[in-house]
């Protein structure tokens, strides 16, 4: 308490002694504290677009997961069948499997990717018209 | 001038040939001039064929045609197709100085993997691209995920500089991963490039097998025809379309095989490196606490606070815009990856279908032996490969 009393009269008797520096350094940390309390606010609406980068992040890496995933699994099945074909010389078969691949590869997965990370990336546009 | 000079040529081996020529194949000087002489020596051939009685001479001059349409291939529009793809032009050199050295034309109507894949072998470039799946899998794999959530920049309760250390904090973490997704770009685009020539050469590949299946459907056609084949039911097509990749990708001029391997160790060093923030964050805290209390004693520190929002603005604009772009780059080496092995795989199919009919056509002479139906096999691998080999990324 003593302590408390003794900092108040040393401020005090310093703003009697040094007005104008007194107030320049009251100025000075209010400066600051809005300062800070404006970094707080840019640094909360960058936490905002960092959440949304990682949004687009975490939704493109699961598509190109789903999409290339299920795509090799079917693919590597017509491979399996292509090269079993291959080896036991049954060419109705290696035509229909050299068929299946071609029904899977000719469509190209990323036409419908590119065009969905454009619309991602423009603000202007809504979702749902993808 | 020249260039309408180097067109109207290629019309010429387009309609009078009958070789499909793709439009820009000759690109030099050297090529109009082998393209001259070929066209030369096709018209000669062409007239000699007329004056011919005997159906074995008929036969006989038939197959110089073919093999001397098969040379110009190689000389050209191969070699045009394969133009950015060095393994491509290795590959042509050595089988025309093969050729040469032999004088067999049948040993350009072989591919170098066909003797492995008859033999149910493993090919080089399956093995290639076998090796990178582990490397795929760890590229799908998330790497920044949860530390776009973590950059916040926590800091601990210092009296008034909180904010000040938050920034600090926030600024480096940012920094270090604007650097980390522009690296990881840079890679993939490597990455990429690598891919294309693996898919240039692939395509080389395919564009020469289709014609020489074009080629064995059309000899077939018009010099065994109706005459010795089995008719045994179904339709045949053999109007196939004919046309070279190579133009429109973009190739590395450099061998980066070896690139290849380690970019993908460094990248998938990315994830490591990225955890590696929260350990350091402590230490961060100090320093960051020490220079922020200087900062704010400092005339200058509105000045800081203003360059760092500065710098901040600039990193997240950078991660804006990289992270996107990051993964289409992705996107696009695996969809390169996947025609790659599909071109592969077709390939095998083509060619245990089309060996054995070339070998009764062009070296074992036994034509008679050949029914309808291997020839509708041929012309269906032979279009399914054209339609593989011609996916666009």
């Amino acid at each position: 308490m003593d302590n408390q009393i003794s900092i108040k009269q040393t401020i005090a008797s310093l703003i009697n002694s040094h007005p104008q520096e007194s107030l320049a350094v009251i100025q000075d940390a209010k400066e600051f504290y809005l300062q800070c309390k404006q970094m707080d606010l840019v640094a909360k609406q960058s936490d905002e677009r960092l959440a949304a980068i990682a949004m687009k992040y975490k939704i493109c890496e699961d598509f190109l997961e789903k999409t290339f995933g299920e795509r090799e699994k079917a693919l590597s099945n017509d491979y399996a069948v292509l090269n079993k074909a291959i080896e036991t010389n049954d060419r109705e078969l290696i035509i229909q499997a050299m068929k299946n691949i071609s029904s899977i590869v000719v469509k190209s997965p990323l036409e419908d990717f590119e065009s969905f990370v454009q619309l991602f990336n423009d603000e202007s546009k809504p979702l749902l018209d993808f | 001038m020249i260039s309408s000079n180097r067109r109207r040529l290629e019309r010429r081996v387009r309609d009078e040939i009958m070789i499909p020529l793709p439009d820009n194949t000759i690109d030099s000087f050297a090529e109009e001039r082998l393209t001259r002489t070929f066209l030369k020596k096709m018209s000669n051939l062409a007239s000699n064929v007329q004056n011919l009685t005997s159906a074995e001479d008929s036969l006989k001059l038939k197959k110089e045609i073919a093999a001397q349409k098969l040379e110009f291939m190689y000389m050209v529009p191969f070699l045009a197709s394969a133009r950015n793809s060095s393994d491509s032009i290795q590959e042509i050199q050595n089988i025309f100085a093969t050729y040469r050295e032999s004088g067999n034309i049948n040993l350009m109507r072989h591919d170098k993997s066909e003797s492995k894949i008859l033999a149910g072998e493993i090919t080089e470039e399956e093995r290639e691209i076998d090796g990178y799946s582990s490397d795929i899998e760890r590229i799908k794999r998330a790497a920044y995920s949860d530390t776009l959530k973590e950059i916040k920049g926590n800091g601990t309760k210092i009296l008034f500089m909180q904010s000040l250390i938050r920034n600090k904090i926030r600024e480096g973490n940012l920094r270090d991963l604007s650097n980390q997704v522009r690296g990881d770009f840079a890679k993939m685009q490597q990455l990429g490039k690598r891919a294309n020539e693996i898919l240039q050469y692939v395509r080389y590949v395919a564009f020469r097998n289709i014609y020489l299946g074009v080629e064995l459907l059309g000899f077939i056609r018009n010099n065994v025809g109706g005459q010795s084949l089995n008719t045994e039911n179904g339709s045949l097509n053999i109007d196939l379309p004919l046309e070279s990749h190579g133009s429109s990708l973009q190739i590395a001029s450099t061998n980066i095989s070896n690139l290849f391997d380690s970019l993908f160790r460094n990248f998938s060093n990315t994830a490591q490196t990225l955890s590696g923030f929260k350990i350091e964050s402590r230490k961060a805290v100090m320093y960051a606490a020490i220079a922020s209390l200087l900062d704010s004693l400092n005339e200058i520190r509105t000045k800081k606070i203003q360059n760092s929002a500065k710098r901040q603005e600039a990193y997240l604009k950078d991660l804006e815009r990289n992270v996107p772009k990051l993964e289409i780059e992705k996107a696009a080496f695996l969809r390169a990856i996947e025609i790659i092995k599909a071109i592969i795989e077709t390939n095998k199919g083509f060619i245990s279908i089309y060996a054995p009919l070339r070998d009764k056509v062009f070296i074992e002479e036994s034509q008679q032996n050949i029914s309808l139906q291997d020839i509708n096999m041929l012309a269906q691998a032979v279009s399914e490969y054209n339609k593989i080999s011609h996916s666009k990324i």
